[in-house]
């Protein structure tokens, strides 16, 4: 081949590529095995409901000191979404995917043989990130769907009339992981030491921030995403209790502001990680 | 792509789309209904212009735990006049009752009943004529019509099993609306109320109060333009105690504020005043008040255990003198398993 006769790839093949050496990388490697843990969690815990329903056939009931409460189904999966998921699972991935688009290629020094190919830089960064919500979708999502059908048909729960819940939850779960996993690959192209900020990020400043009076709660991501939870939370004093110690806000803005905010910080947290990368000169320490 | 990526990509996404597959077909079975909350078969009766509607599943409060215990404190007298009178047993005769009230120009009252169960038809219209109704024929149907007052009173049968009580031209209007027509599922107004009725509820009210005349139903000195209440929404769970959940839209956030306000300081009096009464603390201790000012909502809601209704009930005999030989008693532990629950994936859930 001759030299004129190579052009190299455009943005969106460049994309591709990247995404499918990627793909392969991030779905069988340790943090895979973490991330099952994490879906694997609900899922054991659906089954262990579903199979004590079917045991004792009884309704869950209980107390907390004030009247008794009864959940359905929709209101275990609402909660589980609620506090696995949104709470936990999103924030947690997005921290460890997305920090580690390009920290770990730099910390593994292998940044440098991505960065020679005649390729452009963001395209790179992006690849990497459509990989990393694939790998995340993969494994989340059917895990979702399992926990769906395993506890929402228990106690007078029904399948269909919860379906589009079912759908809404899948939607606002692959938002999260989008935003998160955006907002993280910044982080990560950006800072020195990504996940450590991270962590911070989802378990310090974000539950500390919420509550506290104010337009702080703004600069977060869960206080958009949790506004767009389907599920109402029960109204028992118990579970007002629990409400209040998994969703430490009130009231949440409207659905629209939530959206546009989700995007937006989507948008510009991924276009700062590609601009980023393109500019950024990564020091390979010895 | 390696060829085991491959494969488990294609797993995962064979679950999801199984998963979504399968959830759809169920929503498609009998979803749209259930996720339609619920809505009653009866609002095809109901004239789109209603400005209130209010529902009840009769028979599923007439077999409630709560019911039988609150029963069994009533008098036996009270229990069998209706009865006696109408051959229609409240307990297992009447599945839903629907009533709404819409603009009439021909009559002040404007109410219509719609009562759906298992009714003696002959028995019911021969009551009617002797208490004075006439009888016609309108649209095929026998129309059973007497004046109280200044209003024109009707009742009808729409449809076996479904009985048509109120004002006579509403009664006409929904035999009108038999074969189809534009029914209260056309007011937007009203639909957008009723979605965020209380999943679960087995009677519930849903009001617009925006239009004028629409509060003429409510009780002097509770104007609607004054208090800057523009809709409200009331939904109750009855079964082992009550679940009761008032939401009230305003027609801007001060007003919401001031609502709110106000109903914030009433509770503080009542708290101030109910220090004697460990009942009625109980009562507001379960009261939650919220506001969403940007929805310009206030909501209130409380949770009365099956003890609480109890002790209210055996007040209100009291308080009507039938009941004296009713023994106070104070809230018990609630029974457990009926107590009202949240139900999301209940009989009526919403869309």
């Amino acid at each position: 081949m001759s030299a004129e006769a190579f052009s190299p790839p455009s943005f969106g093949r460049a994309v591709v590529r990247v995404f499918d050496l990627s793909l392969g990388e991030m779905l069988w490697s340790r943090r895979t095995l973490f991330m099952a843990v994490v879906a694997g969690g609900p899922v054991l815990i659906a089954v262990a409901l579903r199979l004590a329903a079917s045991s004792a056939a009884a309704r869950f009931t209980g107390s907390a000191g004030g009247p008794s409460f009864a959940l359905g189904g929709p209101d275990i999966f609402g909660l589980m979404i609620w506090a696995f998921y949104l709470r936990f699972t999103v924030p947690v991935l997005g921290v460890f995917y997305g920090t580690s688009l390009i920290a770990d290629e730099v910390e593994d020094k292998t940044i440098t043989y991505l960065f020679t190919r005649p390729i452009p830089r963001g395209a790179i960064l992006v690849g990497k990130y459509l990989a990393y919500l694939a790998c995340t979708s993969v494994v989340i999502l059917p895990s979702v769907v399992v926990v769906y059908f395993s506890v929402v048909p228990l106690f007078g729960g029904s399948v269909g009339a919860g379906f589009p819940s079912l759908v809404a939850d899948l939607g606002l779960i692959g938002l999260g992981l989008a935003v998160y996993g955006a907002a993280f690959a910044f982080v990560g192209a950006r800072l020195r030491r990504p996940l450590l900020s991270g962590l911070l990020f989802i378990f310090g400043w974000e539950p500390v921030v919420v509550v506290v009076p104010g337009y702080m709660k703004n600069l977060t991501v869960a206080y958009y995403l949790q506004g767009l939870v389907p599920h109402a939370a029960p109204q028992d004093e118990a579970m007002t209790l629990l409400r209040s110690a998994l969703r430490t806000f009130e009231p949440a803005p409207a659905a629209w502001i939530c959206v546009l905010a989700l995007v937006a910080i989507w948008v510009v947290t991924l276009g700062a990680a590609v601009r980023a990368v393109e500019r950024r000169e990564y020091v390979l320490e010895r | 792509m390696t060829t085991r990526t491959c494969c488990v990509c294609l797993g995962a996404g064979g679950i999801l789309a199984a998963g979504l597959v399968g959830g759809l077909a169920a929503y498609l079975q009998g979803g749209p209904a259930a996720a339609a909350q619920g809505r009653p078969d009866q609002f095809r009766y109901i004239p789109a212009d209603a400005h209130l509607v209010a529902f009840a599943d009769v028979r599923a409060v007439m077999t409630s735990d709560l019911r039988e215990r609150l029963q069994e404190r009533q008098p036996e007298d009270d229990r069998s006049d209706f009865e006696s009178r109408t051959g229609i047993r409240m307990a297992s005769d009447i599945d839903e009752a629907l009533v709404c009230l819409a603009p009439d120009p021909s009559d002040a009252a404007s109410l219509l009943v719609m009562l759906s169960g298992r009714f003696d038809q002959q028995r019911l219209e021969a009551l009617a004529v002797e208490n004075g109704g006439t009888v016609s024929e309108y649209d095929g149907h026998k129309i059973i019509a007497t004046t109280i007052g200044d209003s024109r009173l009707a009742m009808a049968f729409v449809e076996p099993g479904v009985l048509a009580v109120g004002s006579e031209a509403l009664v006409l209007g929904a035999i009108g609306l038999v074969d189809g027509g534009d029914n209260v599922t056309a007011n937007a107004r009203l639909m957008t109320l009723f979605s965020k009725v209380d999943p679960g509820s087995n009677a519930w009210a849903v009001g617009d109060l925006d239009r004028a005349g629409s509060g003429a139903w409510m009780p002097e000195g509770l104007d609607p333009r004054a208090l800057r209440v523009t809709a409200f929404s009331v939904a109750g769970r009855v079964n082992g105690g009550v679940r009761l959940t008032l939401q009230v839209e305003t027609p801007d956030e001060a007003a919401s504020q001031n609502l709110r306000d106000i109903l914030q300081g009433f509770l503080a009096l009542a708290r101030m005043q109910a220090d004697a009464q460990p009942e009625i603390a109980a009562i507001l201790d379960s009261v939650q008040l919220r506001a969403a000012p940007e929805e310009y909502v206030v909501s209130l809601s409380m949770t009365l255990p099956t003890a609480t209704v109890e002790w209210l009930w055996d007040q209100a005999l009291e308080g009507a003198g039938g009941a004296g030989s009713v023994e106070p008693s104070l809230p018990r532990p609630s029974p457990g398993p009926e107590d009202p629950a949240p139900d999301r994936g209940g009989t009526t859930p919403p869309g």
